[in-house]
């Protein structure tokens, strides 16, 4: 299972953002299926939630 | 306004006042473990979401839906026995017991067992369509309309990292 990778809320944030600081984690993402959990999820629609 | 999926109630409620033998109408959900089809003693147990597990006695003729449903989350309706000074459920007769799937508005109805099945990372991948991530550029963004600007979005950091300590 080494071909994916799980990634953490924040890592995902950085992505979706646009943010600089997931570059630094490019070469641990590019040619890997990449995968999140349900609590990643569930971070990202409670965020979505209390910010209306 | 996200709607979560609904989760199993507790205790839905009495319906109505005790009958004999101090017991009253109950309906409960929870998932059905540990059942027990010895005749004249059969029993289950009830795994409600929060709160310790509650024994459920049932008639022979329920057998074959109680074996049936084991493992599953199931709504069960029947009369329970009350602990005079605590006023805990100490145990349930049951009278009817049916399947529960979550239902809830933008989601798909989901099969409860569907959740005890563990299905590989490779799997889940292929039934999704995901494939292997080729250039970070390819999804580099793809969400920030998501934060308004550079401080929301840290807000957003913060706020996820302070419950997550909360709950350690």
């Amino acid at each position: 299972m080494a071909d994916t990778v799980v990634l953490d809320t924040d890592l995902v944030s950085f992505i979706m953002k646009g943010h600089g600081r997931a570059g630094k984690y490019r070469r641990h993402l590019e040619g890997k299926t990449l995968a999140i959990s349900f609590m990643t999820v569930g971070e990202l629609f409670k965020g979505a939630y209390l910010a209306g | 306004m996200i709607e979560t999926p609904r989760q199993p109630a507790l205790v839905v409620g009495a319906k109505g006042p005790a009958t004999g033998g101090g017991r009253i109408p109950l309906t409960i959900e929870g998932r059905l473990l540990m059942a027990d089809f010895r005749h004249d003693g059969e029993r289950c147990r009830i795994h409600p979401p929060a709160g310790p597990p509650i024994v459920c006695e049932f008639d022979e003729a329920l057998g074959d839906r109680v074996y049936a449903y084991l493992r599953r989350l199931v709504r069960v309706i029947g009369e329970a026995a009350q602990e005079p000074t605590s006023g805990q459920i100490s145990s349930i007769r049951v009278t009817d017991i049916e399947p529960l799937s979550i239902d809830a508005k933008g989601f798909e109805t989901v099969s409860a067992e569907a959740f005890w099945q563990e299905p590989s990372l490779a799997q889940l991948a292929a039934e999704q369509g995901v494939q292997p991530l080729r250039r970070l550029e390819d999804v580099w963004g793809r969400g920030a309309d998501l934060w308004t600007d550079e401080a929301d979005f840290e807000v957003f950091l913060a706020a996820t990292r302070s419950r997550r300590a909360e709950d350690a």
